[in-house]
């Protein structure tokens, strides 16, 4: 109920901020569009009502392409992540190719994902997968890397095999690390998302809705898309936080 | 063979185990030699860094001696087995998984049935607590979880590693007096590692004493008392823990 009534209050707050800044722009930027280019709530609002039905496609389509990205990275970094951060040699081996490889942007691979896709939407879904596996994969590592001693030790002791062992300490006590991981790149990832659906226009996309609206001067449209990607935003973190408190419910007693 | 000549359930046999390799190598014990009788109780005492946690884990299959070797009930032991248990300090317990979970973990990984462990929980007084996970239990409650969780695959051989370092005297006690009845009641063999000259004296038939670095066996003290009635409180206990005292010295 409390965490309830603090995005209630987060949402009053955001909107009075927002209202103040779209009333405060024209007077601080010296420039004829300040005026425009960020309308007052009630404005967008009543715009996104209108827009609903074309929304709601665009909502959807940018909504699947994070959420395929999302579970293809948790199904090869997650896995990936826990052998090389587990077994020490294969850490010796693989970290110095992670290091490697981690600085470069991922979105530089844009153009060869579409060529690679001939333009479909796998490019857009594997671009976000590429962006979120390095955040898990590097998480996962370090996680399994230190896993408490006396935790490995007294399931050994208990008999376990190796595969009993990933199951029973490796990944639940890695997961919350892992978790936390995914909430924190979800940023990133829609960051990736904008980049990915206005690169090469996709029929549907939050991305492309904002963009195309911004080249037809319809800011209200524009700051419309910007609020849904931020709802959509909102509704991975809820979703990964659900997901941590069933998992990891021992962490919440 | 033992001293009285009665058959041994574990021998270690000119054990010795070293860390690192070529320069960088550390002794940490050599030349251990011990018999242990079936049923029996031994506590391992000694200095810190003097190995008697390693001989543990090596008699329980985690590691494997440099030189030497080890057998448990006339098998050489080269991994974990199933008939021995291993308690170590603060339980061991995994702090995701519920009271019950940690409980029957040794038997769910052999896929053997866990029907019996409830009733086993209910005996140590902890069968309320089992959908409660470890943070939610006290430091007692945490040690009884650890040893239904020993007792749960009926181990011959019950190994336990400073089982009661972190917890207060009162519980300490209480969980001392709990050893000695299940030891009293199912007569298995155990080792005990412990800092504690007393707690070394209430539940050690005999008391191996190491040395330090590297670490051998210094001397070994028979503790006939031990599991007497009322033994915690009588003159003969002070007096041991003061002979223990001095061959500690």
């Amino acid at each position: 109920m409390k965490q309830v009534l603090g995005y209630l209050v987060s949402v009053v707050v955001l909107l009075l901020l927002w209202w103040l800044a779209s009333a405060t722009f024209p007077v601080i930027f010296n420039n004829p569009l300040a005026q425009k280019v960020l309308p007052p709530p009630f404005e967008v609002l009543t715009m996104l009502g209108k827009e609903w039905s074309k929304m709601g496609n665009h909502f959807i389509a940018s909504g699947l392409r994070v959420l395929w990205g999302l579970l293809l990275s948790l199904t090869f970094a997650v896995p990936a992540g826990l052998i090389i951060g587990f077994e020490r040699r294969l850490n010796q081996m693989m970290s110095p190719l992670v290091y490697l490889t981690y600085p470069v942007p991922k979105v530089v691979f844009l153009p060869i994902l579409f060529v690679l896709f001939n333009l479909e939407d796998g490019s857009r879904i594997a671009l976000i997968t590429l962006v979120l596996s390095f955040q898990i994969l590097l998480s996962a590592r370090d996680a399994a890397q230190n896993i408490a001693a006396r935790h490995t030790l007294s399931v050994r002791s208990a008999g376990a095999n190796r595969w009993q062992l990933y199951a029973h300490v490796v990944f639940p006590a890695s997961l919350p690390a892992i978790l936390t991981a995914a909430r924190i790149s979800i940023g990133l990832a829609f960051a990736t998302l904008y980049l990915a659906e206005t690169f090469v226009r996709p029929r549907y996309g939050l991305g492309k809705y904002i963009l195309e609206n911004f080249q037809l001067n319809g800011y209200a449209k524009v700051t419309a898309g910007i609020l849904m990607m931020g709802v959509l935003g909102f509704l991975f973190y809820i979703l990964l936080d659900l997901l941590e408190r069933l998992l990891c419910r021992w962490k919440f007693r | 063979m033992t001293q009285d000549g009665s058959s041994s359930y574990i021998e270690l046999c000119n054990l010795s185990l070293a860390y690192g390799s070529g320069d960088a190598q550390t002794l940490v014990f050599e030349g251990v030699n011990l018999s242990v009788r079936s049923g029996e109780s031994v506590a391992l005492i000694g200095p810190s860094g003097c190995g008697k946690t390693s001989i543990l884990f090596a008699l329980s299959g985690l590691l494997s001696p440099n030189a030497g070797h080890i057998t448990v009930g006339g098998d050489v032991v080269e991994k974990p087995r199933r008939d021995v248990s291993l308690i170590l300090q603060d339980a061991g317990l995994l702090p995701w998984k519920t009271v019950w979970q940690n409980a029957i973990l040794s038997l769910k990984l052999a896929g053997d049935p866990t029907g019996h462990v409830m009733q086993q929980l209910q005996e140590l007084d902890i069968a309320q607590l089992a959908h409660r996970y470890p943070s939610e239990l006290s430091g007692g409650q945490r040690q009884r979880v650890g040893i239904a969780r020993a007792l749960a695959a009926d181990p011959s051989l019950l190994l336990m590693d400073e089982p009661l370092a972190s917890l207060d005297t009162y519980t300490k006690e209480h969980i001392q007096n709990l050893f000695l009845e299940l030891w009293i009641k199912r007569r298995h063999t155990q080792v005990l590692v412990t800092h504690d000259l007393e707690e070394a004296v209430f539940l050690g038939q005999r008391i191996v004493v190491l040395s330090a670095s590297p670490g051998g066996i210094r001397t070994v003290l028979d503790n006939p008392g031990m599991g007497t009635s009322d033994w915690r409180n009588s003159d003969a206990f002070y007096e041991q823990v003061i002979q223990l005292r001095k061959a500690f010295q």
